[in-house]
């Protein structure tokens, strides 16, 4: 029974985790937005600059940062649930183990009552 | 024999055994004035400048030096009904045990308030609270101090009715003095905050703003007096 | 299949679906984005947490009143495994906190109190370590009923103390309907697993009875 819980309680944390990865949200900005907010500046400067180029260059900039935000929030929120489920497993294996030790003593004394009878 | 009878012989025992030596009230006077005078090393000697401020410093000293002198007494106390078996030969005397509750309640109370008393001014000044105080409010001064003694004894009376019944049970341990203050502690917790808000706003204003404060002091009081000397029964018994 | 397991497995597949639900069907909340999925999981313990307490309160009573150690078992097991979701409560609410207001505390009157009821049943705890054998069930009644008198009181002057209601106490009624759902079901989830612990941490108990009773047995015999 220890063992089994033990098992389980990884194949948990495993399941736990491989669910929690695939509904990672990606970070996305779209095509639209960088180009009306790249024409918008543009058209607010007199100096004559390649639209697509910049074009490129800000969706290359405003995705580093975005995903830089996201890796710190996906921290906070891993951590969370890493410690939440730390706690349960281990309480929990805590008392798998404290029924095993009791089962087993519990078996010994039959056995040796048994014996002297 | 009447109830008040009973409660009144009790009490008077309790207060004939605390105040029989006097050494136990001047150790618990001794106590109270260095702690106020560690909080004063630790703050002073320039203490805060706005009003507010001191009068926070003020009640934070004031209450937390009753809370750890109540917890000694309340040792103190239990420690002797426990020494000769005595709670045993009162329970052979078949009074009721929520009389034998109220009886100790009051006998610590009466005990403390005299504390309080004569503490209370002496960390005011050890502060330098009285000096910066409204000029309104320094002219009824007496009146300032007795309202002050109020707000310090419906919290106290709160503080005993708890800390009998928790002294009661853990005064069947091994590490009494300890275990008493980390189960205790938490309990009282409501009456550090209402107290401590009071205190302040009688230094500052003069009154009470508003009247929830004290009645949460008011309400733990009265709340935790009726259920401990119902509970008490079973701790007298156990 | 016993009970227990069968609890224990209703548990454990209603977290996956509270998994499921937190992070696929609940929307994106605008101010914490990914942070507050932290939410779910958070409150719900911290409402277990004031649950487990309870029910220490209303066993500690039944058992004064009937005296079945089957009440004081239940009121002690019952508190453990309040301790260890306030555990979970009080190292994600600092991980939110950091993250929302920049520390690693705040009083907000649930978590203050919460935490001031958490260490009343820690003395709960210590108490029961320190008692006789014969002393302890009686004694711990009386303080799992008084800790828990104090919650009304305690919820009530912290409300006042950190000057006035709190947002939090706002925006949880306004949740969205996604994310309303999705909470409900964490709830749902750790309260069958707070179930399945009490059941589980039962048994335990139990055993050690049976194991004093055969050594008793033992001793007899010899």
């Amino acid at each position: 029974m220890y063992k089994g819980l033990w098992i389980t309680v990884l194949i948990i944390f495993g399941i736990f985790f491989g669910l929690f990865m695939l509904s990672q949200i990606p970070v996305a900005i779209t095509q639209d937005e960088v180009s009306t907010a790249v024409s918008d500046a543009i058209a607010e400067t007199d100096a004559q600059v390649d639209e697509t180029a910049v074009e490129q260059i800000v969706t290359q900039k405003a995705l580093e940062i975005l995903e830089a935000r996201q890796k710190r929030r996906l921290k906070f929120l891993v951590s969370a649930y890493f410690i939440i489920w730390l706690i349960f497993g281990l309480y929990v294996l805590h008392l798998a183990k404290m029924q095993e030790q009791l089962h087993k003593r519990i078996e010994q004394l039959h056995s040796s009552l048994q014996r002297k009878e | 024999m009447g109830v008040f009878r009973q409660i009144g012989w009790l009490i008077h025992k309790d207060l004939a055994l605390q105040f029989r030596t006097k050494e136990m009230l001047a150790l618990i006077i001794v106590f109270s004035v260095v702690v106020v005078l560690i909080f004063c090393f630790a703050f002073g000697p320039i203490f805060p400048e706005k009003l507010e401020e001191r009068g926070k410093l003020a009640a934070s000293v004031l209450w937390g030096t009753f809370l750890f002198a109540g917890i000694i007494t309340l040792n103190r106390s239990f420690d002797i009904e426990r020494a000769n078996g005595a709670l045993h030969g009162l329970r052979l005397t078949g009074v009721d045990a929520s009389y034998f509750y109220l009886s100790k309640v009051v006998s610590i109370f009466v005990f403390l308030i005299l504390l309080e008393v004569i503490v209370t001014p002496i960390a005011l000044q050890f502060l330098d609270v009285l000096t910066i105080l409204p000029v309104a409010l320094q002219k009824e001064l007496p009146w300032l101090l007795l309202k002050l003694i109020g707000v310090l004894a419906i919290g106290t009376l709160g503080f005993c009715a708890v800390g009998v019944i928790v002294s009661g049970i853990s005064t069947n341990t091994d590490g009494t003095e300890s275990l008493l203050s980390v189960i205790l502690l938490p309990l009282t917790f409501p009456v550090i905050m209402a107290g401590a808000k009071c205190t302040v706003s009688l230094l500052t204003t003069g009154g009470l703003e508003g009247n929830f404060w004290i009645s949460i002091l008011i309400v733990y009081g009265l709340i935790f007096l009726a259920s401990s000397s119902l509970l008490f029964e079973f701790v007298v018994e156990g | 299949m016993t009970r227990t397991q069968l609890i224990g497995l209703l548990s454990t597949i209603f977290l996956f679906v509270a998994i499921y639900f937190i992070f696929s069907f609940a929307e994106i909340e605008m101010t914490m984005l990914e942070v507050q999925k932290i939410f779910y999981f958070h409150i719900s313990a911290a409402i277990t947490v004031f649950l487990a307490f309870g029910v220490t309160c209303i066993f500690s009573i039944l058992y004064l009143i009937k005296r079945g150690d089957t009440y004081d078992t239940i009121a002690l097991v019952s508190t453990e495994i309040g301790i260890v979701f306030g555990v979970v409560v009080f190292t994600t609410g600092p991980i939110w906190a950091r993250f929302a207001w920049n520390t690693w505390w705040n009083w907000e009157p649930r978590l203050t109190s919460a935490l001031i009821l958490w260490l009343t049943y820690i003395g709960y705890l210590i108490l029961r370590s320190a008692l006789a054998e014969e002393k302890k069930r009686i004694y711990s009644a009386v303080l799992g009923i008084i800790g828990f008198l104090n919650v009304p009181i305690v919820y009530f002057s912290v409300e006042l103390w950190q000057g006035g209601l709190h947002p939090g106490t706002a925006t949880k009624m306004n949740l969205p309907a996604t994310m309303q759902t999705a909470w409900l079901i964490s709830w749902l989830a750790l309260t069958l697993l707070y179930l399945f612990l009490l059941m589980f941490r039962y048994r335990a108990e139990q055993m050690k009875l049976e194991l004093g009773t055969i050594q008793y047995r033992q001793m007899n015999e010899s």
